[in-house]
């Protein structure tokens, strides 16, 4: 499977490819280096529940140990009919070189706004998800480097999350963290939202166990998951703090809700 | 009159002193030479139905194609020059299928008859490295037929590149007549059968030979998809027409 | 390639249709090559080498993008038609991205592709190749061989040989014309007809299993079991593959899914009702 790397504990820091090696030039041949991508850390998070999606993400912009920037957003609304966004039904998080994802941001919120007036109609999340999939693979050769989750509520009203590698391979799923952080968030996600590897005491002796069965989180128990999520990674994380930004969507709209996080 | 015209009725772009543009105009009377088609909508779906003019007792009447698919929910007759509906039809099928793939749904019944009037201005001289154009307008016109989310709908694809929604509409020689005959008798609540029977009955006023299950063809879209009726299915169909 | 470069060497504001080449493609005017002929390029005299420095971990081990090669994957001919069986790990370094990919691809409802190498790769392709399908169905008015199916993915990955796609996909599919057909294509071009492929770093397990057990006239649920088997004694020793057997089966009428089932407790239950893996105890210690 084609990945960006998205686990920097396992592979070793990954802050920015300075190291980027020259491979296969011809002998001889005066190629200066293209360097075109810059890792700018953080994390994003984004959670489906039965009426409502919540997508969150750190506002820390860092380039190597550098921190560039203390509220710098990763999580957009997308498909509005204006530049506020006030009627936005679609939310996009992209973490991975700010530029790259704020340029893909851009095209697919681009995109949004021509299917409107095409078709008459906002776009759906299945068919933005397809599309944003499409465009990604049209830079196959030249990828984004960029993470990107797109969120919202699908044609029963249900939270809808799907998520991508940087050329554009999806899948629609429950939960997914992104970026620097993802390594320290997905195992966290796996048991307190897929309820993996948590059984029923008692019901069994080792694999006759019974697993915990699974319900869907209410919305205040998933804002509470993502707070901790978030504290968690500040703290095991060098790339990741300053503020939490959380767009919950629900059938009334977008609501954004910025909160703190620690800033050393 | 004559005379003035012939001045500007040349170059396919240019307008003449009052305003037209005599190829478009000349298209249009190509298609009141073709064979009639008809479609109507109802609540449930829609039919159209087309008259093949056998011309000859040794002509293959299942050669004859003026229904075609242009997607499992869009289906379309024509009436005018046959030719140039075949890449109508294409890049109709080509913009659903990308349609399709880019967006993982359906194309609206509405953009695909956008798509395919997109094409037919695309007419004049080609620029070099732009992609071939026609030399002269399209000579037919489309009726196409769908079921998408907002249930079933009709439209009309003319070669200058205008459309309307019908909800009952005839095309081609016996145009005139027909659609009068639309209008006197449709109505809202339609079923299938009935609009199946109008069409026919429409066409049979129409048509020059005697109506029967070989010369005429219909076809159906429901939220079921498109469908060609089959020999029997035509069968039973003209069965049902009252003799008059 | 100077063309290239010379495009790339305007600054971007300059360069023409940016914008338009978004939602404009020419379809019409070469259907079969498709939309996405205009791929972005790096500003690179040799973009391919650009490309692998960037994601091939195996000449750079400090590239940024990661390509894991590990999955397993299979299909086999039978009487009843063919099983597609795969695992659904995607991996990326020693991180695991998803256990949940689906990397069966369902082409359309009579054919499926099944997913090795670049996720994208391969579900742009074959999404791609569905709709090769679909307009072959319209312009011809019946369905496709699987032949001509896996020879048009087979030309267009050839066309992009060298330029980095990755991609081992099997095409499978069952016609009247053919019975039941499977071919498999890689991104380097080959395209072979045969009963039976495993592909992925889990291939030597599963066909270990495969062979051992594969005969032509298996019944339906035989060779259902002999699928999700290869599939799990890969999963058993190939570190890059785990997750859910996804487990599928194709007939002239089209294909029958059958589960997406998780492989720990398929484990245990191959292990206590039929006794293999017996290398495995409770004990660890006295594990081999």
């Amino acid at each position: 499977m084609s990945m960006f790397s998205q686990n920097p504990l396992m592979n070793g820091p990954n802050y920015s490819f300075s190291e980027t090696p020259r491979v296969g030039a011809p002998e001889g041949a005066r190629e200066h280096r293209f360097d075109p991508y810059t890792d700018n850390g953080g994390s994003t998070l984004a959670i489906a529940g039965a009426d409502f999606t919540i997508m969150a993400g750190d506002t820390r912009l860092t380039s190597g140990y550098s921190i560039n920037s203390r509220f710098h957003r990763k999580v957009f609304k997308i498909g509005g009919t204006t530049t506020d966004q006030h009627d936005a039904h679609l939310v996009l998080s992209v973490v991975g070189f700010a530029a790259d994802g704020e340029a893909l941001m851009e095209r697919v919120d681009a995109m949004c706004k021509m299917y409107r007036y095409r078709h008459g109609r906002p776009i759906s999340v299945k068919a933005c998800a397809q599309r944003l999939s499409t465009i990604l693979y049209n830079k196959r050769f030249f990828p984004y480097y960029a993470y990107a989750i797109l969120g919202g509520l699908d044609e029963e009203g249900k939270g809808a999350v799907y998520s991508y590698d940087p050329v554009g391979s999806y899948e629609r799923e429950q939960c997914r963290a992104g970026g620097a952080a993802a390594s320290l968030i997905m195992p966290f996600l796996d048991n307190q939202v897929n309820f993996k590897n948590q059984f029923i005491p008692g019901s069994g002796e080792g694999h006759a166990l019974q697993e915990r069965e699974r319900r869907p989180l209410t919305r205040q128990e998933v804002e509470v998951l993502v707070k901790d999520a978030f504290d968690g990674a500040v703290e095991r994380h060098i790339e990741v703090g300053d503020g939490l930004q959380m767009m919950v969507i629900t059938n009334k709209g977008i609501e954004e809700i910025i909160l703190p996080l620690k800033r050393d | 009159m004559f005379m003035a015209r012939s001045e500007y009725d040349r170059g396919i772009n240019t307008f003449s002193p009052e305003g037209r543009l005599f190829q478009v105009e000349y298209s249009l009377e190509a298609i009141k030479l073709g064979s009639t088609a008809i479609g109507v909508a109802t609540s449930e779906g829609v039919i159209l139905g087309v008259e093949k003019r056998v011309t000859s007792t040794l002509l293959e009447t299942s050669s004859v194609e003026k229904i075609v698919e242009i997607d499992r929910h869009i289906g379309c007759a024509m009436s005018g020059l046959q030719a140039d509906a075949r890449s109508m039809v294409e890049h109709a099928r080509v913009e659903c299928q990308s349609h399709a793939f880019n967006y993982n749904e359906n194309l609206r019944v509405e953009s695909c008859t956008q798509a395919i009037c997109d094409l037919a201005l695309r007419f004049g001289e080609s620029v070099d490295g732009e992609s071939p154009k026609m030399s002269r307008p399209f000579g037919v016109a489309l009726l196409i037929a769908g079921y998408d989310e907002d249930g079933p709908s009709l439209y009309h694809a003319e070669p200058s590149g205008t459309f309307y929604r019908y909800d009952a509409k005839a095309i081609g020689s016996g145009s005139e007549g027909a659609q009068a005959e639309l209008q006197n008798e449709y109505h809202k609540s339609l079923t299938i059968a009935d609009a199946e029977t109008l069409v026919l009955k429409t066409l049979k006023q129409v048509m020059e030979e005697k109506l029967d299950a070989k010369n005429v063809q219909l076809a159906s879209v429901t939220k079921d998809g498109f469908r060609i009726y089959t020999d029997e299915e035509m069968a039973a169909a003209v069965e049902r027409v009252p003799a008059n | 390639m100077d063309t290239l470069v010379a495009r790339y060497s305007r600054p971007a504001y300059q360069q023409e249709n940016q914008f338009d080449d978004i939602e404009e493609y020419d379809y019409a005017a070469d259907s079969v090559s498709g939309p996405s002929l205009k791929f972005a390029m790096p500003p690179v005299a040799h973009p391919s080498s650009w490309l692998r420095a960037a994601t091939d971990d195996r000449s750079n081990p400090h590239c940024p993008i990661k390509i894991a090669h590990g999955t397993t994957t299979l299909a086999f001919r039978f009487q009843g038609g063919i099983i597609v069986a795969t695992d659904s790990r995607a991996t990326a370094g020693n991180w695991i991205a998803s256990q949940t990919v689906k990397k069966v691809i369902e082409i359309n409802s009579d054919l499926l592709g099944t997913m090795a190498g670049g996720a994208a790769d391969c579900q742009y392709w074959l999404a791609w190749l569905g709709m090769q399908c679909r307009l072959h169905e319209l312009r011809h008015k019946r369905r496709i061989s699987v032949a001509a199916a896996s020879k048009i993915l087979a030309n267009l990955v050839y066309q992009y040989k060298g330029m980095g796609l990755s991609m081992g996909t099997m095409c499978a599919g069952v016609t009247k014309e053919e019975g039941p057909a499977l071919y498999y294509i890689d991104s380097d071009g080959t395209r072979l007809a045969g009963n039976l492929f495993c592909v992925g770093s889990g291939q030597t397990f599963a066909y270990g299993v495969l062979d051992a057990e594969y005969r032509y006239d298996l019944t339906v649920e035989e060779a259902l079991e002999l699928g999700s088997r290869s599939i799990l004694a890969a999963t058993h020793r190939d570190a890059y593959s785990g997750g859910f057997i996804n487990l599928y089966h194709v007939k002239e009428s089209g294909w029958e899914k059958h589960g997406f089932t998780d492989t720990n407790p398929v484990f245990w239950k191959t292990k206590l009702e039929k006794a293999e893996f017996s290398n495995v105890t409770s004990d660890f210690s006295e594990e081999v």
